[in-house]
């Protein structure tokens, strides 16, 4: 994307509502870019000035694995490059290192930041982490399916998995393409547009009346009719501190009326008992698919995806099915969507997409989360189950 | 951790709050925002800023923010809107001394308790306070603490 690209996508999410509200009359500052592990250009971190004064930060990717051009922004916070390059030239030579030739800023563990430092050949001499300047180890050979560790570098681009990518890299071409399309003859301004919704709409000029902001949410009601009560559809607590799994099993099942508890679900998952618990390996994340089945009496017909869409979560939840959903390291239920689109005409050129996770933890308790940012999330897995009918 | 990384983090937060970053019109009515607290990955750098969201006693849920105030999430434990029922009393996520005592049923008894840090087990979304323990025999360990539950690190 050129720099005029970027200041019409950031204006058009800022006029959409999904950036901060606290960015009102800001501009763009000069962006920093953010790399991936394996080298390449991920995003681009602008600072949201006015005068002298910060009120922000907005990233925009810059590679199309994210398969959105604006990532998201933070109010409040102040992105100053050089200072923070600098305080991270101090803590390495803490270590010992003494010359380098470059440094640059990459997501280790995205969205996790570090600095890098390089050396006369482009090799790595080390990588601190933000902030807190701890050395962030080499990477590490894991198993097939083994989600990264908590302090571990890995690749975003090279770990996404290639029918995501592919998915990703089309969907960032067209959002692109589309904004050109029916907004291109802004793009000369666009520059000169501060983040001031009525500005933004004086420059819309004539295609303003052809704007609209489209939203389509869903919750779980009782069947497919949009009359029948909702949420139908409630939240259980993980009852020890690893059953994530059979507490978001447990959520699916007792949608469609299987009451069973928590310790019987551990049975059937070999997730131990409530005091002697264990979590579910990885390596039998499809186990799920098993129990759903047997504990319905194959009533249920249960599936696991592995690349999961947001088409796909919205297709079962209009379908009025929830699923499970598994992030690393944790397992919750989804029980909603939300899309919001902004349209041109006929045509959706920005999508804000979010999620209604019934998570389970903490123990005993669990939180609603609502929405939850698909597009800035890691999906493993999802289940899906539905009732077999004659 | 200073004052000014706190007074940014809090600005940014109710900047959220007003915004709309939570939907229910009653929690935005009838509960407040309290102090962030920052969340510590175990190795020590800051992982998020969880603001607690209060109304009366109650904690009725939480915004998430990351290290660089950007919005993560915002999590609730109310069931229905409008309804405090089943949500957490607000000290055992907000008051260190009521951690530690939540802490001490995970523990031999004679167990003497560190400082608490908020923290989290494995990955953030699981959230909970991290509260350093050493036993009568002079073992060193770690007890999270997620609300009323307990458990001792493996």
């Amino acid at each position: 994307m050129d720099q005029k690209m970027i200041h019409l996508q950031v204006l058009m999410h800022y006029y959409m509502g999904v950036l901060p509200a606290a960015f009102e009359g800001g501009r763009l500052g000069k962006g920093t870019s953010i790399h991936d592990v394996n080298g390449e250009e991920l995003y681009a971190r602008f600072p949201v000035v006015h005068g002298k004064e910060s009120f922000g930060w907005v990233d925009v990717a810059s590679h199309p694995v994210f398969g959105a051009p604006v990532l998201g922004g933070a109010a409040g916070a102040e992105w100053n490059p050089d200072a923070l390059i600098a305080a991270a030239g101090r803590a390495a030579r803490k270590t010992g290192l003494r010359k380098w030739s470059s440094t640059r800023f990459v997501a280790y563990s995205f969205p996790k930041l570090a600095v890098q430092f390089l050396g006369a050949e482009h090799e790595e001499l080390l990588m601190l982490e933000l902030h807190t300047w701890a050395h962030v180890p080499e990477r590490r050979q894991r198993e097939a399916d083994e989600p990264p560790g908590n302090f571990e570098r890995w690749s975003l681009i090279e770990e996404t998995p290639p029918k995501t990518r592919r998915t990703n890299e089309r969907a960032f071409k067209a959002a692109i393409e589309r904004v050109e399309k029916a907004l291109g003859r802004l793009l000369p301004k666009a520059g000169a547009i501060p983040l001031d919704r009525d500005r933004i709409v004086t420059a819309l000029g004539n295609v303003f009346p052809l704007i609209r902001i489209v939203s389509d949410s869903r919750e779980l009601h009782f069947s497919t009719r949009n009359a029948d009560h909702d949420p139908c559809f409630e939240l259980r607590g993980q009852e020890t501190n690893v059953w994530c799994v059979g507490a978001s099993v447990q959520m699916v099942l007792d949608f469609y009326r299987y009451q069973y508890t928590q310790t019987r679900i551990a049975v059937q998952l070999g997730l131990g008992t409530p005091s002697n618990p264990n979590g579910l390996p990885y390596t039998r994340d499809g186990d799920v698919v098993t129990a759903l089945q047997a504990m319905s009496s194959n009533a249920l017909t249960a599936a696991m995806n592995t690349t999961p869409t947001f088409d796909q979560y919205r297709n079962e939840i209009l379908a009025n099915r929830p699923l499970i959903s598994f992030i690393p390291g944790h397992s919750r239920a989804v029980a909603g969507y939300t899309r919001t689109r902004l349209l041109v005409g006929p045509l959706a050129i920005i999508t804000y997409r979010g999620l209604l996770v019934y998570d389970p933890w903490p123990p005993n308790a669990g939180v609603i989360t609502r929405w939850e940012n698909f597009d800035t999330s890691t999906y493993r897995r999802t289940f899906s189950a539905h009732v077999t009918t004659i | 951790m200073t004052a000014a990384d706190l007074r940014r983090a809090a600005k940014a937060a109710k900047q959220l709050f007003a915004a709309g970053a939570v939907e229910d019109p009653w929690v935005r009515s009838h509960a407040r925002l309290e102090q962030p607290i920052e969340v510590m990955a175990p190795g020590g750098s800051r992982a998020a800023w969880f603001i607690p969201v209060l109304a009366e006693q109650s904690l009725v849920g939480y915004l998430l923010l990351d290290p660089d105030l950007q919005f993560i999430k915002w999590s609730s434990f109310q069931r229905r809107p409008g309804s405090l029922e089943r949500c957490p009393k607000a000290n055992a996520w907000i008051d260190p001394e009521r951690v530690v005592a939540i802490a001490r049923q995970a523990a031999r008894a004679d167990t003497r308790f560190g400082t608490p840090t908020l923290s989290y087990d494995g990955v953030l979304d699981r959230i909970a306070w991290r509260v350093p323990a050493t036993g009568p025999d002079g073992k060193t360990s770690t007890i999270f603490v997620a609300g009323e539950f307990a458990y001792a690190a493996r």
